[in-house]
This record gives C-alpha cells, sequence and structure tokens, in this order.
C-alpha cells in the first residue's frame, strides 16, 4: 500500500493483524530492561495469590504489541502520535494474543484507529491510537518539524 | 470517611514529583526491542538507521518505559515490589496495570540524555463488585537534554 493510499483509508479499513506468543522469556526480558520487580511478573506463588493463574504479562509490554501492531501497518509513511491502552484480564505464558486495529476516523493527514487484543479467553486489551500520515503536499513537512524539530519525512523517491 | 473520600494522608502525596536523568545507549534499546520481539533493524542497526528517515538508529515508540520506575533499593519499595509511583497508603492488597495514555513529540536516540518526571495526579475511590477499588494516576513526561518533551505518559494503577 501507498502512502496516498494510506490517505485514501477509510473507517471500518483493518490495519492488520499481529500474533504474539506470550512466554516466561519475554516477560522476563521485559521487567529487567524497565526494572520492574513486581513479584507478580515473576514469582509464581505470588501470581496465584493474587488471583492469578501464571506470572502475567506487564501492561507496558501489551502496550508494545499494540505499536508494533501500528507502526507496521504505518510502514514508514508517517508518525504515530499518540497510544492509549487499558487492560481488562492477565495475559500469561502460553496464551497467543492476537492485536486487531480498525479506522475509526480520518481527518485530513491524522488517522485515528481502534484496537483490540484478545487470547483464547477473550478480550485482553482495547486501545485507540492516532498516526499522522504524509499528505505530501507540504504539511507533513510542516507538521514534522514543528513536532521534530526537522522534517522527518522520507526522502523523495528517486525512481 | 464516606465511600468516595480519600484519606487525607494520601491526598497530601498530590502533587508529588520524582525526576531522574540518564543517558541512553544502543545497547538499552537494542535489550528493549528484543524484550517486545520487535526485530525491526531501526532499533538495533546504527548503520542501517543511517539510510532511514529518522538519519540514526532510533527507539521504539514506548522506550520511555525504561525510565518509567523509579530504581529504589528494595528496601525502600512496598513489599509486593510493584511501583512505588503508585505506592500510596490506601486498603489494598494487590496493584495491577490498569491503563496508559502515550503522546509521542520525538524520537528517542542514542545518545539522547532523557530526564524523566512523574507525579502523582490523583487517586479515586470505585465502589467495585469485589470491592473498594482505587485508581492511582500518574503522569510521567520524557524530556530530552535539548529540554525538548518528547513523550508524556499518564498511567493508571488500580489497587484492591
Amino acid at each position: 500500500m501507498s502512502r496516498s493510499d494510506l490517505l485514501d483509508t477509510e473507517v471500518g479499513a483493518s490495519i492488520g493483524e499481529l500474533q504474539v506468543p506470550v512466554d516466561t522469556v519475554h516477560i522476563f526480558m521485559f521487567s529487567a530492561i524497565t526494572w520492574n520487580r513486581h513479584l507478580i511478573h515473576y514469582d509464581l506463588n505470588q501470581a496465584n495469590a493474587e488471583g492469578h493463574q501464571s506470572v502475567v504479562a506487564q501492561r507496558g509490554l501489551l502496550g508494545n504489541y499494540f505499536a508494533r501492531l501500528v507502526i507496521g501497518w504505518l510502514a514508514g509513511r508517517g508518525e504515530m502520535t499518540r497510544l492509549g491502552w487499558k487492560v481488562v484480564r492477565s495475559a500469561v505464558p502460553g496464551d497467543t494474543l492476537v492485536c486487531r486495529g480498525s479506522v475509526v476516523a480520518v481527518d485530513g493527514g491524522q488517522v485515528d484507529v481502534a484496537l483490540e487484543m484478545v487470547n483464547d479467553a477473550g478480550v485482553v486489551a482495547t486501545g485507540t491510537a492516532s498516526v499522522r500520515i504524509d499528505t505530501g503536499d507540504g504539511g507533513a513537512a510542516a507538521w514534522s518539524r514543528a513536532r521534530h524539530g526537522t522534517d522527518l519525512r522520507p526522502p523523495p523517491s528517486t525512481a | 470517611m464516606a465511600s468516595n473520600e480519600i484519606p487525607a494522608d494520601v491526598q497530601s502525596l498530590i502533587g508529588f514529583t520524582r525526576s531522574i536523568t540518564d543517558a541512553v545507549t544502543a545497547r538499552d534499546i537494542r535489550h528493549f526491542a528484543q524484550a517486545i520481539g520487535d526485530d525491526d533493524p531501526l532499533y538495533s542497526d546504527e548503520q542501517h538507521g543511517l539510510t532511514t528517515r529518522y538519519g540514526s538508529m532510533i527507539a521504539p515508540p514506548l522506550f520511555g518505559q525504561t525510565f518509567a520506575f523509579a530504581d529504589l533499593p528494595v528496601a525502600e519499595m512496598p513489599p509486593d515490589l510493584s511501583p512505588s509511583e503508585a505506592d500510596v497508603p490506601v486498603p489494598a492488597e494487590r496493584t495491577v496495570g490498569g491503563s496508559s495514555e502515550y503522546e509521542f513529540f520525538q524520537p528517542i536516540r542514542p545518545g539522547d540524555v532523557i530526564t524523566r518526571t512523574s507525579e502523582l495526579k490523583s487517586v479515586t475511590k470505585k465502589v467495585g463488585s469485589s470491592g473498594d477499588l482505587y485508581l492511582v494516576l500518574v503522569e510521567t513526561r520524557f524530556v530530552n537534554q535539548d529540554g525538548v518533551l518528547v513523550a508524556r505518559e499518564e498511567a493508571t494503577y488500580v489497587k484492591k
């Protein structure tokens, strides 16, 4: 899909799907790099005592899966400017998380998407994101300079 | 105390802030990308970054999470080692991450020096089906070495 195709996207259009297996290795790595020492992420007894069936994936880690879905759909044609998500069910090792999204609003170069993450038991998290798509008319360059201090748009194609 | 009131000692904590400043390394970014399972070379290969619209390797959007939690000694943390940012004295035994709302203003790059400031914004009591809940709202601002706000988060923790 080209940048212009993305600008023509319609409300209701899918932004694709991302499947992510949950495992203790990535939960551990995420706790390590974020220095999140909350016991429920690695101490099974504590997780069980708090009502979880196993150690639980971090809220922050789940948000990154939504970010990966949105960034993958955007594919360098703009910038994600906002991402919000809410966890409604714990995700645990052995789960396969399926992340999906669809367009809910299009306003010029801004597109808003709704996000959902499910496992076999149901909805794990919901979210929304906003992206600013390059318009190619100079508007995105001005926005990019204002937002980033420089024009982050890709150089014009020489093809 | 009425059902929706917050104890005075909790209210007195509203506005409490904590800041820390640290440098970003390419190694940290690579480790973060591996933890989230993202193999985009933009987050791992500095030479590749030079060929992209960014002109350098950058960090994934939520990389600010690496600075989100205070690196206090364990002895100064809550017994369950839950984030100290949500450590307010309410009658609750469990803490879970509820929701996050991030705004992104500029990519974080290797070499950046990020000052992260968290502020306790509010504590709200809710009456849930399984008992009282306390929603702890924490705002975190990430500012780089040029004084530019690169990202902002509002995180809500649920204590019950």
